[in-house]
């Protein structure tokens, strides 16, 4: 079997990549998706370490399960804020969006 | 083989002022179905009497300590003191609506149904007793607060700000849960208590904790000092506070920060007060809440004296509180004073409540129906048209800055004496040094009223309402401050022992 | 005590409506308040000069605070000149102010602020005494601001309260920390701690921000600007806050904490020599004022240096003395001040240049003005003669360098009695000129000056009465028991009474010459300039802009830079954790470790990979959502591996709702995906990369600890599996996560309501028939 500390290399470096997601892309969805990406390796995290660690209790499993519903809750009210942003202002480009500062 | 459990089993006597806020926000969507569009006042009526009735709930469970859902809900007077201020911030955040939607045309009976939701999501964080419960409430405070930052529609800034504030916050929400996970997996457990004994027994038998669990709490940190906005994860407030609608901002400044400070407290100070690097007497995670505490005071504080809008003012105000709450926080951290620091942070979160929703009160009544008019010159000569509202603004200022005989001073005092007697000097001084920062910023909004020439703003948005609302607040900054035992004598049974497991 | 504090805050907010009703008389009625005040302390004489009085009220739960008021000499002392000089004040301000418009808001702030003085010196317990020295502060701040239609006042009053509100909380942490060593508040018991402060690694922290909060309160160098600046306020509130009370309560503080704190070297240097510099250079700008009211100004500077060195010095004659001069100057300060304002209110000008021979037109004033300039001037038959005495005598026996502190203390000295001759001499012999609008003042204005003026007189022959009050006060400062001997005149010729005949001579010769001062004067006016004054005003004018520029720096208002910010804090703290543990190696083995790897493992991981690199490289948005879907995919299938197909189950349909929804959301939006320059892109990627290699690292340091430690091992066998059942998302719905899910629900339900709402408010165009309505909640 696989050793752990694969799936949370993979995990982390998922992680990783959803960060670099939010941060270079410039069009809001993207961003979002990106989001996505991270909680998907929150969940892999999850998922591995109940396996490993405490294959008798479902805290992870249900932990998982609560992450991935919860993130597409968080996916449909961003998208449709985003449609509102999109309506009001035309553009979706995070860097067309700074009215608000200083 | 499933011992499916009746519903007996759940012990929900305790939980109903959650539970039923939940159950009466639903109803209350049901409800405002058949209230015609004209008359959505009515709604907010409803949500009052709910929020009425989840308060006096509430009030009859203060002394109670029980856990209920198998553990994962717990019922204590810490829980019970966060719900009394989430009720009011709510119950007052309404009084401030009602008349705001309506003037600027935004009258929708969904938007109290978010606040008793959000409100549900805030209470709930409360009563969290595990890291599953901390996230779903999290989520819970945060999704209606994202919609209602954007519910002025069509203003583009009130969609910006909805948008920051969702990116941002889901992005945060993510390190969070990456955190929680990695918690999991250093304890096996997500149940509070169940971590509280692993890491007390690690600690015992002499090992240091180890790195997944210092890396999870550093994550956990991350996406909790987003939601109480503290440096270096405070951009996003003043600029969502801006472009939100006034009534949201308000209920936004003490909700979300009163929730995400119970989550921190759950976590840390109930879960984690031994996670130790060795050194027997203080928490590994003191040193960075201190530092960041001392980063959000320096910054919040000298950033609001350049602010020109009132909102972006009480924005980085806010910031600056949440640095003040921060440093109990880092007191907690030090073994044997997790209790008092609890208690003085949830005394100055009751201050903070009052006094900040009456500055918004105030700053909501000389709003004009389109959003503009929180220019702080909008308070020139106030002093003069309104002089009522504008000594009470006044006092509020002077609460937030920590003058003696308001709330604000109690909530400073008891929060700086534990802060000096758990050992972190410089930090106090640090806190009393930028206090009299503040005065500046707050002392100028005063100045602006009663000392310089002008107009003076009509206060047309001071209806009765928000009178109202302003008189609530100005009772409940001003009687602590005479007498301090209305607020310290509920915290007194607050203890921080993990209930349950 | 409390009551008649409190009387006088309540009583103070009934002043207004006093003055509405019968305005001609309100001063005097108002006055009434402060002369029974004084009357009941005179009542209570007996009782204060013996044991003292007590009073405790419990008020707070703060442990430790309570408001404790003790009468003793040296409260009884300053009570007695907050109320009688109150008093007569209310009554002078009766006439000075009359016909001007909310006067009884005037009288309400004078009550206010004599109820929070008088409450400052009764308390005996640092954090009450810490609230109402704020209380002084703020009313002292709006008094200040009274003509706050002017550009000027409104400066002045709020410099005046940034210094002095600013000095009270480093005060009130300066409490704390003597609460934290000496274990109390309560002033009296920590007199019996004196050795545990003084021996404290606390005790200069302690003295540094008591110095910080009584120099500012007392106008000391180098806060001394304030107070010259405070006189735009009416003439009444500059007689009683500015000189005679308000500026004494930083003196009253050293002197009530002296027992405590003071005898150290530190204390006396500290003190002395800020006390020594005031007192210098509030003597030397004095001289060079043409305004009455700011020479009167810089020389209550001087005379708080004076008492400030006096406490500093810190023997049994300095206390005397200090008791002595504090009386004295109390009485001839504010009577001058008064004449000041009736001569200003007659004139209707203060500027000493155009101001001569008025001893004809007003008598009267030139009878007060000329029994308090002998007193300030320390002539025989009056008190502040037996005051300078003192002076002398314990700058004589102090037992340090001697001649240079006489020498010090001699020249400022000599500077009051140039004063003196100016509100004397000056104004009021030789030849009168005619003034326009000269009208005679009203009986108040001369009467409520004589007063204090004749009581100099009177405590200068009544050496009993005099010795009596100021020697119980003595006995407060100094901490023993102090007996002081007063003569009316002295009997001997003695070192003492040689340099006040010195100090008179030496003044009168100056100010015959003080024409030829001119240029010098001139030459320290230009030094002045770049005084403290003026650092403060860079500071009070360069905070905002310094503002400005961290809120430009860090709030741009881009998203991606807030994002940035999150992202570099996150990484810090990886740092900090890292340096907090020592790090083990890398195992070694890592490469042999990969061979475990199967088949179908290796090609998942491909998969997961690819469709990572093609997220991070697509550039429309249609790629993107797919490869996110390929990456979901491959996440649903290591819950398969893990024997939770449930899960996968549960995760795939979410993906592929995920996906669905996003498509939908694409159909209204713009497909293409900008990519950033690339400079941004690097910076990205380094920023990303440092994450995941630390990320990395550690979970390679993870691996080597033992993966399941006894910890675990307990934990595993200790917690009784709740739910059996193997299909997680069922456990999740029957069984013990029910609360949960409910909460799941709600939140789902709410993004759906929301979205709808969102959707809904749309204007114009008919709602509900966009994509993703319905599909909210999945």
């Amino acid at each position: 079997m696989i050793p752990l500390w694969m799936y949370l290399l993979v995990a982390a470096l998922l992680f990783c990549i959803g960060i670099y997601g939010v941060l270079a892309r410039r069009n809001a969805v993207a961003i979002l998706m990106s989001v996505e990406l991270m909680l998907n390796a929150v969940n892999i995290n999850l998922v591995a370490f109940w396996r490993y660690l405490a294959p008798q209790d479902m805290s992870g499993q249900a932990f998982a399960a609560f992450v991935f519903v919860i993130a597409a809750a968080e996916a449909a009210v961003g998208l449709a804020i985003l449609l509102f942003v999109y309506r009001t202002k035309r553009s979706v480009i995070v860097e067309d969006v700074n009215l608000l500062r200083w | 083989m499933t011992d499916i459990p009746v519903l007996a089993d759940l012990n929900l006597a305790w939980t109903w002022p959650v539970v039923g806020l939940g159950l009466g926000a639903t109803l209350l969507l049901v409800a405002d179905l058949f209230i015609p569009r004209d008359r959505k006042q009515q709604t907010a009526w409803l949500a009052l009497a709910i929020l009425l009735v989840s308060f006096l709930l509430n009030l009859a469970a203060f002394p109670v300590v029980d856990s209920a859902f198998f553990g994962m809900f717990v019922v204590d007077p810490f829980s019970a003191f966060l719900n009394l201020i989430a009720l009011t911030t709510a119950f007052i955040s309404i009084l401030l609506s009602v008349d705001y939607l309506q003037r600027s045309g935004m009258q929708r009976g969904e938007f109290y149904a978010l606040i008793l939701f959000t409100t549900a999501g805030v209470m709930l964080m409360g009563h969290a007793n595990d890291l599953v419960v901390v996230f779903v409430s999290l989520e819970l405070l945060s999704i209606p607060l994202y919609i209602l930052a954007a519910f002025r529609y069509p203003d583009v800034k009130s969609s910006e700000s909805g948008m920051k504030y969702l990116v941002l916050g889901a992005f945060a929400s993510a390190f969070f849960v990456f955190g929680a996970a990695l918690i999991y997996g250093a304890t096996g457990s997500t149940s509070l208590p169940h971590i509280f004994e692993v890491v007390a027994r690690g600690f015992a038998a002499g090992g240091a904790p180890e790195l997944l669990l210092l890396v999870g709490t550093g994550l956990v940190l991350v996406g909790l000092g987003f939601k109480v906005a503290v440096v270096p994860f405070h951009m996003w407030t003043p600029d969502v506070y801006e472009g939100a609608p006034t009534p949201v901002t308000a209920f936004m400044s003490v909700g979300a920060k009163v929730g995400g400070f119970a989550a921190l407290l759950r976590i840390l100070v109930f879960a984690l007060p031994v996670l130790s690097t060795g050194a027997v007497e203080a928490s590994a995670w003191q040193q960075v809440v201190s530092l960041i505490a001392a980063a959000t005071l320096i910054l919040g504080n000298v950033v609001a004296i350049a602010q020109q809008n009132v909102k972006r003012l009480l924005a980085y105000s806010s910031i600056a509180h949440a640095g003040y709450i921060m440093m109990a926080l880092a007191a907690a951290g030090h073994a044997g004073f997790g209790e008092q620091a609890t208690r003085a942070a949830l005394v100055y979160m009751l201050a903070y409540m009052f006094t900040n929703l009456g500055a918004f009160a105030v700053a909501i009544a000389i709003e004009k129906g389109d959003g503009s008019g929180s220019d702080l010159e909008q308070f020139v000569g106030l002093g003069r048209s309104r002089p009522l509202l504008a000594g009470i603004m006044a006092f509020f200022m002077l609460s937030l800055t920590g003058i003696p005989l308001t709330a604000g001073f109690i909530g400073k005092w008891l929060i700086f004496q534990v802060t000096i007697e758990a050992g972190l000097v410089p930090l106090a001084i640090l806190g009393v040094l930028t206090s009299v920062v503040s005065a500046y910023y707050y002392i100028g909004i005063i100045v602006r009223m009663f000392l310089r020439e002008g107009e003076g703003d009509p206060a047309a948005g001071g209806t009765g309402l928000v009178n109202g609302a302003v008189y609530l607040t100005f009772a409940g900054t001003l009687l602590p401050g005479i007498f301090p035992y209305l607020m310290t004598d509920l915290t007194r049974v607050v203890s921080t022992t993990p209930v349950g497991g | 005590m409390l009551n008649s504090v409190l009387a006088a805050f309540v009583l103070a907010f009934a002043a207004p409506l006093v003055a509405r009703h019968v305005p001609r008389q309100a001063g005097a009625i108002a006055a009434l308040l402060p002369a029974g005040i004084f009357v009941w302390l005179l009542n209570q004489a007996e009782m204060a000069l013996g044991p003292g009085v007590m009073e405790r009220w419990p008020w707070s739960p703060l442990p430790g605070v309570a408001l404790t008021f003790r009468l003793d000499g040296l409260s009884l002392l300053m009570a007695l000149i907050i109320s009688g000089v109150g008093a007569l004040i209310l009554f002078y301000a009766g006439a000075y102010m009359q016909g001007q418009a909310q006067v009884g808001r005037l009288y309400a702030l004078l009550l206010a602020f004599m109820a929070s003085m008088l409450g400052l010196v009764l308390a005996d317990n640092l954090i009450a005494l810490f609230i109402f020295w704020e209380l002084t502060s703020i009313t002292s701040f709006l008094l200040i601001g009274w003509h706050f239609q002017e550009e000027r006042s409104r400066a002045a009053a709020l410099q005046a309260l940034i210094v002095t509100g600013g000095g009270g909380l480093a005060l009130l942490a300066g409490f704390v920390l003597i609460g934290l060593v000496g274990g109390t508040w309560e002033i009296a018991e920590l007199a019996t701690q004196a050795g545990a402060l003084q021996d404290s690694a606390l005790y200069l922290p302690i003295l540094l921000l008591l110095w910080l909060g009584a120099a500012s309160k007392s106008a000391q160098f180098p806060f001394h600007f304030w107070l010259p600046g405070a006189m735009v306020a009416p003439t009444p509130v500059s007689a009683y806050l500015h000189s005679a009370t308000m500026v004494k309560a930083g003196v009253y503080l050293l002197a009530r904490l002296s027992p405590a704190l003071g005898g150290t070297s530190e204390w006396s240097m500290l003190f002395m020599v800020t006390g020594l510099v005031t007192l210098l250079l509030g003597g030397w700008l004095s001289l060079k004022q043409d305004d009455m009211k700011r020479m009167l100004a810089y020389s209550t500077v001087s005379s708080l240096g004076l008492l400030v060195t006096l406490l500093g010095l810190g023997t049994k004659l300095a206390a005397e003395a200090a008791a002595l001069y504090l009386l004295a100057h109390a009485l001839f300060k504010g009577a001058l001040f008064m004449v000041a304002g009736a001569i200003d209110h007659a004139t209707g000008t203060r500027d000493l240049r155009r101001l001569r021979g008025l001893a004809g037109a007003l008598p009267t004033s030139a009878l007060a003005a000329g029994l308090a300039g002998l007193s300030m001037a320390g002539l025989p038959l009056l008190a502040g003669f037996a005051a300078k005495e003192f002076i002398y005598e314990a700058a004589l026996f102090s037992g340090g360098s001697v001649w240079l502190l006489t020498l010090l203390l001699l020249a400022g000295n000599v500077a009051f009695v140039v004063v003196a001759q100016q509100m004397t001499l000056r104004i009021f012999a030789g030849t009168s000129l005619s003034f326009e609008s000269f009208h005679a003042p009203a009986v108040p204005l001369w009467l409520a000056a004589l007063v204090p003026g004749a009581l100099g007189l009177a405590l200068g022959l009544l050496p009993d009465v005099t010795a009596t009050l100021a020697g119980s006060a003595a006995r407060a400062i100094y901490g023993a028991p102090v007996t002081i001997h007063l003569f009316v005149l002295p009997g001997s010729v003695t070192p003492m009474l040689l340099l006040s005949a010195l100090t008179i001579a030496a003044g009168a010769t100056l100010y015959r010459r003080r024409m030829q001062l001119e240029p010098w004067l001139h030459w320290l006016d230009q030094g002045a300039r770049l005084g403290p004054e003026r650092a403060f005003r860079r500071l009070v004018e360069g905070l905002p802009r310094f503002a400005e520029r961290v809120t430009a720096l860090q709030q741009n208002g881009r998203l991606r830079s807030y994002v940035l910010w999150i992202v570099g804090a996150w990484l810090l703290l990886l740092a900090l954790t890292w340096a907090l543990r020592s790090a083990p190696g890398v195992p070694a083995d890592l490469l042999a470790r990969l061979a475990d790897l199967r088949f179908h493992e290796f090609i998942l991981v491909l998969v997961i990979l690819a469709g990572l690199a093609s997220v991070m490289l697509a550039n429309t948005l249609m790629t993107l959502i797919v490869s996110l879907g390929v990456v979901g995919i491959g996440t649903a299938i290591v819950f398969i591996l893990f024997g939770a197909p449930d899960l996968a189950m549960t995760q795939f349909s979410i993906e592929t709702l995920g996906v669905i929804l996003f498509v939908l959301v694409l159909y209204r939006l713009p497909g293409v995906v900008r990519l950033s320059p690339r400079r941004t892109v690097l910076r990205d990627s380094i920023l990303t990369g440092l994450a995941g290699a630390v990320v990395t690292l550690m979970i390679l340091v993870i691996t080597d600890l033992p993966l399941v430690s006894p910890l675990k091992t307990w934990f595993a066998g200790a917690s009784e599996p709740l739910g059996h059942g193997h299909n997680v998302v069922n456990v999740i719905l029957v069984d013990f996560r029910g609360f949960d899910t409910m909460g799941e629900i709600t939140v789902l339900g709410i993004a759906a309501i929301g979205i709808f709402a969102l959707l809904k408010l749309r204007p114009g165009r008919s709602a509900g028939r966009n994509a993703t309505d319905g599909k909210g909640g999945p």
